[in-house]
């Protein structure tokens, strides 16, 4: 459903505008001009805040929209995949990644003499200005990261709810019947929207989900291509169970990287709160 | 006495722990549940939650694991008694993988929501087309070592095939799920899974039921047995019922529930003798004996992990050694 | 009236001819002995009366009609067949194997019915003291006489065996072949394959003498085997003791 997130995009590129004259005031010429990413997430964080040109190169799952919030604007960007030859191709002058894999690939950036930036992944919404000041400073765009950041504060203190031990609670399914937990961004999203994550981060049992029910399932949208392991949200045991009303359906591409667009799993959260019936809200 | 009544035998026994073991399978499961209550529910279409779990998760199981282990026991005899080798059985013999292939072309492409019916179409073509190439490759009259040679090679180019279909198909998560394809699962189907597989299954089943005095005849040898016109030839002869009929079946249970291994191998080894090694007396005792085989592997894989332990892992790991014991004979024999 | 014909059978395989124009009837009453050299096509032109080979040339006749047209199980009721090495799944009970030969009937006699026929079968062949021992623990004549007992249990009109004798000592030869001429006394047709011209001789009512896929000479045995066609057919010289024929040296 890419009109969910659209308002942010939309954000972000009349940020872009009116940031232009700031940016050739204060750009020294000490930025970098070919970026490569080699990780979704950096990959969201480089397209909201670099210069479309300075960008080199994305990883291959920046294109993807089941996956990645920004797949519009990443189209037409080249895709550079996480091996030392095809980076080294790329002639990057700053390679941005996660802390976590293309371990390799970053040493061979190293060993090349490239500046590199590893971000530690975010799990929480609270990280998320932190990623943002660091990705940006790194970029020379402090500014542009400034102000997302900005807008970011303000549209989370508009939706966030308090959780109160009356709150209703809520479980993640994840593929394979896995719940999102503790420690996940999903958690952080939910408690954010004023929900007890009831979900432990474990395989869950579908007799014990229809047995003892949180008051709402959170899932994902219905996948274009099909898998064993996403149908078992569409197991009849819990359409029968949650009806339309304590089932919500949040597209998991907002809840893979903690992001300001996060915010709008936040919102459809809210939305599915109001929408719970008498007992459950 | 060649028709001893179905009442003889082991068949009564059989019945009896699949009722009692399908029982404890409904009764038990991952939460406690007060099983009369919740068959009331059902009964009057309350949806509460003892229904929804009776209904929904523990039935769909029970019946998958029935008629599951049910076709892999009538098949496994089935081919045994036709090859006249101890060692037949559809997973052995790469009819459960071509299955599983076809399957899983339909399934990841999207074209099983689209048409109906087309998982059981396709796991009944994919059956077929691994069949006529065993025989193509090996004859109905190879040895037993010939036989299973052609088997293990077609079952390690289907499962290559498969896990190669898995990693290009778009979903992210397909490659992953190689080990329900191969390893076979009864874990969270559903009631419209049973539906899926159900007419397969029972036309198979009706055709090979049908096969008994056929495979009768054989022990006799082909001459004998066409001389008595047990056996035909031709294209709607014995040779196309019978491949059809283990098509037909083990296609549409390979299609809901994966390739589960050794089921048809074991239960007709552990029944024959209680037959008087008459096969078409082994047929009825192979439908509950494999059902019960199931129904215990399955309640295996729930005490040692959860819902992560694959159910072929577990009739294999029970059904390699009788695998073994069968060759050891066979050489015995052969000395 | 229950007649077997053969008329003109021609078999080729590949180039080689196995069966060239043979003629011969089998009628109720008689033990008709196929005999010639290795070689001669007795067991082809037996499959062929059996309907488990189509001839290339000529066609049988059961009762005036084309073997060939009639259903198998139909087939299978008239003709009941013996192959020379008989095959018996070693765990099963010899009971159940004789019981094999009610297959062809199982859409038109009744329980009981099948019951007698297998009891009849088990007596005339003596197995009834090991009915209920398992194929594979028997001695070589033993399981000779159960197979023939399966194919007695089918009650055909018609017998035809393949070397039915050959695997039997003495005694039981003499039994086996005592027994067809009484089913054929009684009404059967028998045909058997044979090589024993002693045997031959003395139990058959007829003989047929094949040489190089041809039927050199048909009719009472002792019109059959004479000097001349041991000499011709088989290269021998014999002795004669009765009706038995002795092979006593070859022709050089």
């Amino acid at each position: 459903m890419p009109g969910l997130f659209q308002p942010v995009i939309r954000t972000t590129r009349s940020l872009v505008a009116a940031l232009c004259g700031l940016l050739v005031v204060s750009g020294a010429d000490a930025r970098p001009h070919r970026v490569v990413s080699l990780n979704l997430c950096t990959d969201e964080l480089v397209l909201m805040l670099a210069d479309r040109s300075d960008i080199a190169g994305l990883s291959p799952l920046a294109a993807d929209c089941t996956l990645s919030v920004l797949c519009l604007s990443a189209q037409g960007l080249p895709v550079v995949p996480a091996n030392g030859e095809r980076l080294l191709g790329a002639r990057p002058d700053l390679v941005v990644s996660g802390t976590f894999g293309a371990d390799r690939a970053r040493a061979v950036a190293g060993t090349a003499g490239i500046a590199t930036l590893a971000v530690a992944p975010a799990t929480t919404l609270d990280d998320v200005p932190r990623q943002i000041t660091t990705v940006a400073h790194a970029l020379g765009q402090d500014a542009r990261g400034a102000s997302l950041i900005a807008a970011f504060r303000s549209r989370l203190r508009a939706l966030a709810m308090p959780v109160t031990n009356e709150a209703p609670r809520a479980v993640m399914l994840d593929a394979n019947a896995y719940s999102a937990g503790p420690g996940t961004l999903a958690d952080s999203v939910m408690q954010i929207s004023g929900f007890r994550d009831a979900g432990s981060g474990a395989r869950l049992s579908l007799e014990r989900l229809v047995a003892e029910p949180p008051d709402l399932l959170i899932r994902d949208a219905s996948p274009a291509a099909p898998s064993l392991a996403e149908a078992i949200a569409d197991h009849p045991a819990l359409r029968a169970r949650f009806g339309r009303d304590r089932m919500a359906i949040v597209p998991g591409n907002l809840l893979l990287c903690a992001l300001p667009q996060s915010l709008d799993a936040v919102a459809l959260l809210e939305q599915a709160r109001k929408a719970l019936p008498r007992g459950h809200s | 006495m060649r028709t001893r009544g179905i009442l003889s035998g082991p068949t009564p026994w059989l019945v009896l722990a699949v009722v009692l073991c399908g029982g404890a399978a409904l009764a038990h499961g991952d939460v406690s549940l007060h099983v009369g209550q919740a068959v009331a529910d059902l009964w009057a279409g309350r949806r509460s939650a003892g229904a929804i779990i009776l209904g929904e998760l523990r039935l769909p199981r029970l019946l998958l694991a029935v008629f599951v282990g049910g076709t892999l026991g009538v098949s496994g005899a089935v081919l045994q008694a036709y090859f006249r080798n101890p060692l037949a059985d559809s997973g052995v013999l790469g009819i459960s993988g071509g299955g599983a292939l076809g399957a899983v072309l339909v399934y990841y492409t999207g074209l099983s929501a689209r048409v109906p019916l087309a998982m059981p179409g396709a796991g009944l073509l994919g059956a077929l087309g691994a069949t006529a190439s065993l025989l193509a490759l090996s004859g109905v009259r190879a040895g037993p070592g010939l036989l299973v040679l052609a088997g293990a090679a077609l079952s390690s180019l289907f499962a290559s095939l498969l896990a190669l279909t898995l990693n290009l198909v778009p979903s992210p998560y397909a490659a992953y799920e190689v080990m329900h394809w191969l390893m076979g699962s009864l874990t969270d189907r559903t009631l419209h899974d049973v539906a899926i597989a159900a007419p397969g299954i029972a036309l198979g089943l009706a055709l090979l039921f049908a096969s008994g005095p056929a495979l009768d005849a054989l022990t006799l040898g082909d001459e004998v047995a066409t001389s008595m016109g047990a056996v035909r030839s031709g294209p709607f002869g014995t040779q196309t019922r019978i491949v059809l009929g283990v098509a037909l079946s083990v296609g549409s249970a390979v299609a809901v529930t994966g390739t589960i291994g050794f089921v048809g191998l074991m239960v007709p080894h552990l029944l024959r003798a209680q037959t008087g090694n008459v096969p078409s007396r082994l047929l009825v005792p192979s439908f509950f004996g494999g059902a019960l085989l199931l129904l215990i592997a399955d309640w295996l894989t729930r005490l040692i992990g959860g819902a992560t332990v694959q159910i072929g892992v577990v009739t294999a790991l029970v059904g390699a050694p009788v695998f073994l014991w069968q060759v050891l004979r066979l050489r015995r024999s052969a000395l | 009236m229950t007649m077997l014909r053969g008329i003109d059978i021609g078999v080729r395989s590949g180039t080689r001819a196995l069966l060239e124009q043979v003629t011969l009837d089998v009628a109720p009453g008689m033990l008709l002995g196929l005999i010639g050299p290795n070689g001669a096509g007795k067991t082809t032109l037996l499959r062929v009366l059996a309907g488990l080979l189509a001839p290339s040339a000529g066609q049988v006749l059961l009762d005036a009609r084309p073997l060939s047209s009639l259903p198998g199980d139909a087939r299978g009721r008239a003709i009941a067949y013996l192959p020379q090495s008989p095959e018996l799944a070693p765990g099963m009970a010899v009971a159940d194997i004789v019981a094999l030969g009610r297959l062809p009937h199982r859409s038109r006699g009744t329980h009981r019915e099948d019951a007698r026929a297998i009891e009849r079968a088990m007596a005339r062949t003596g197995v009834e003291p090991f009915a209920h021992r398992m194929a594979g623990l028997l001695s070589g004549g033993e399981r000779a006489r159960v197979a023939l007992a399966r194919a007695l249990a089918v009650e055909a009109p018609i017998l035809l065996a393949d070397e039915p004798a050959a695997a039997l000592d003495p005694a039981q030869a003499l039994g086996v072949m005592a027994l067809l001429r009484d089913l054929a006394d009684a009404g059967m047709a028998v045909v058997i394959v044979m090589h024993d011209l002693a045997l031959a001789p003395r139990f058959c009512t007829h003989l047929s003498l094949l040489h190089d896929g041809r039927l050199v000479a048909s009719g009472a045995p002792s019109a059959v085997l004479t000097d001349a066609a041991l000499h011709d057919v088989y290269g021998i010289t014999a002795r004669r003791v009765g009706e038995s024929v002795v092979p006593w040296s070859r022709v050089s």
